[in-house]
């Protein structure tokens, strides 16, 4: 991989623009932290790289290796090198993890791996991940842990080997050894051609993948970059000082209405007046 | 795993499992009307050829057991089966149904005993001008029984299915535990799905519940799958198959399972 370029990015989720033209470069093996207060489009801006069906592009060029993927479906890009760990993975029921890791390897290569060859894979990613093989025997994310589902979205990059790491919030419900053990991987996996964008609200992940360089999303545009420093600088004083020194009035998450619910009963009993109580 | 044919069994049209008897059967001949499982008879039958018609009374004496399951194929238009269950006896039937055009599927097992138990589970798959009527009820008569029927339903191609059993529970059938539940997955806006699990509930000591479920493939999940790297269309087949592997499980341990899988996956 040698580039990825965000030009001018605007994104729109059922009508309402999320990303109002963000700019951003990932240089080949750089690792890439972006930070920014909850709801601003940081989640947006990694789906919409991925291309989720949701996230409509109204505007702006997403360059991969200066080819524009905008039109690219999500299982080309997947191909093309990009790998999303998704914040809340989602479950498939009836879809085993190894079949489906298997057909995801398959996908990307001309001969299917053999089976000897895919289990040896697999057996030795598990071992790194310190997760038990019979893992792979159970239905894709169906009764899993929230940790249990963030390590096997690691597992899938091991795996699959991309050129391009989009990580949202993948220490989140992970206990410490856990984090150590998914950093130790995210390190080993950094090399010059290989990047990496993290996405994380704690600064412990950041210490441990030790990131080059660092942006912060605010109001669905990239506001600063900066180096490790910018990182530490917000761990410490948080955001305000965004509004100080750059005047940019932080606006507040969404208070998003509550859904109307209906609740009804499928069988009512009537309670007889001359019932004894 | 090795099958012994039930035709020697037939007798005026009348299969009977003997009394202490325990072996897995192959049913490959339906020239009988009843299916009788003496007391503490086991019996793990698998239906061959269900390529016809089937219409049996089964009957299950105290403590029997009997786990019955087959692959009803295109020819077949007409499934009856009632089964009434004595003292401690427990009824399973699995079913995955690719039968074709209009076919009616029914069965009325009735828990007679007390602590008898019945599970039913039905996999149909319905495609081009398919239109089945599904209705596998359980009564419960005795106390302390257990039912549980679970439909799955996949339909495509201008299709219509209807999952329309009923769990009645009678007055006096205290302890009863049951429960009726249908989920059906459409491919395409041209078919047509209809969940209707019905409890009748004439007693108060019990636990009861039904549920329904219709609706398209989960576009969360097929994102899910095409971000690593899977089309669209394998995608699709992979979650539809999955759909069906409850009721595959029940055939991973006999020699045909690789055919069976084999026809599901190409009449996706």
């Amino acid at each position: 991989m040698e580039s990825l370029l965000i030009e001018n990015l605007h994104v729109s989720v059922e009508g309402k623009e999320i990303l109002k033209g963000v700019n951003l470069e990932i240089k080949p093996g750089q690792t890439l932290a972006l930070l920014g207060p909850n709801g601003h489009g940081k989640s947006t801006l990694l789906n919409a790289i991925m291309g989720h069906p949701k996230y409509e592009i109204t505007e702006g060029r997403i360059l991969l290796d200066g080819e524009d993927i905008v039109t690219l479906s999500p299982d080309e890009r997947s191909r093309k090198g990009i790998f999303l760990a998704m914040q809340n993975p989602c479950e498939v029921p009836g879809v085993i993890n190894a079949d489906f890791l298997r057909a995801a390897i398959n996908a990307r290569r001309e001969k299917p791996v053999s089976l000897y060859q895919f289990y040896k894979l697999l057996d030795n990613a598990t071992k790194e991940l310190h997760m038990p093989l019979d893992l792979a025997n159970r239905s894709l994310n169906e009764g899993f842990s929230g940790g249990e589902k963030k390590r096997n979205e690691i597992l899938q990059m091991l795996l699959l080997e991309p050129q391009l790491c989009l990580l949202d919030e993948i220490d989140s419900g992970l206990d410490v050894d856990a984090i150590q053990i998914v950093s130790d991987i995210v390190k080993k996996m950094q090399e010059p051609n290989r990047s990496f964008l993290v996405i994380s609200h704690y600064a412990r992940l950041f210490d441990l993948i030790h990131p080059t360089v660092s942006a912060v999303m605010i109001n669905g545009r990239i506001t600063i970059t900066g180096g490790p420093e910018l990182i530490k600088r917000i761990d410490t004083t948080g955001y305000e000082f965004i509004k100080t020194e750059y005047g940019i009035e932080i606006e507040k998450e969404d208070g998003k209405p509550m859904n109307t619910v209906s609740i009804g009963a499928c069988a009512t009993r009537e309670a007889s007046k001359n019932d004894k109580k | 795993m090795t099958r012994n044919s039930l035709k020697t069994y037939i007798k005026n049209r009348e299969i009977v499992i003997p009394n202490g008897d325990n072996s897995e059967f192959l049913l490959d001949d339906f020239n009988f009307e009843k299916l009788v499982i003496e007391e503490n008879a086991h019996a793990d039958v698998l239906i061959s050829g269900f390529d016809k018609d089937l219409n049996i009374d089964i009957l299950l004496k105290e403590n029997a057991y009997l786990n019955i399951k087959g692959v009803i194929e295109s020819n077949t238009k007409n499934v009856k089966i009632n089964a009434d269950l004595h003292e401690n006896s427990s009824f399973s039937a699995s079913f995955l149904d690719f039968s074709n055009g209009k076919v009616i599927e029914k069965g009325d097992i009735k828990c007679l005993g007390n602590n008898s138990s019945a599970v039913v589970r039905i996999a149909s798959l319905t495609s081009v001008n398919d239109d089945k009527h599904i209705a596998f009820s359980i009564n419960h008569i005795a106390l302390n029984t257990n039912g549980l029927v679970d439909n799955y339903g996949v339909c495509k191609d201008t299709s219509k299915l209807e999952f329309a059993g009923v769990n009645h529970i009678a007055r006096g059938a205290k302890k009863t535990i049951t429960r009726q539940a249908s989920k059906i997955m459409l491919i395409d806006k041209s078919s047509d799905g209809i969940a209707k699990p019905t409890l009748k509930i004439d007693e108060s000591d019990v636990s009861a519940s039904h549920g329904a479920a219709i609706g398209q493939i989960n576009e969360d999940q097929l994102f899910y799958l095409q971000t690593r790297g899977i089309n669209e269309t394998d995608a699709r087949k992979l979650i539809v198959l999955g759909y069906f592997t409850p009721i595959l499980k029940m055939f991973e341990n006999e020699d045909n399972f690789e055919n069976i899988s084999n026809l599901l996956e190409n009449k996706l």
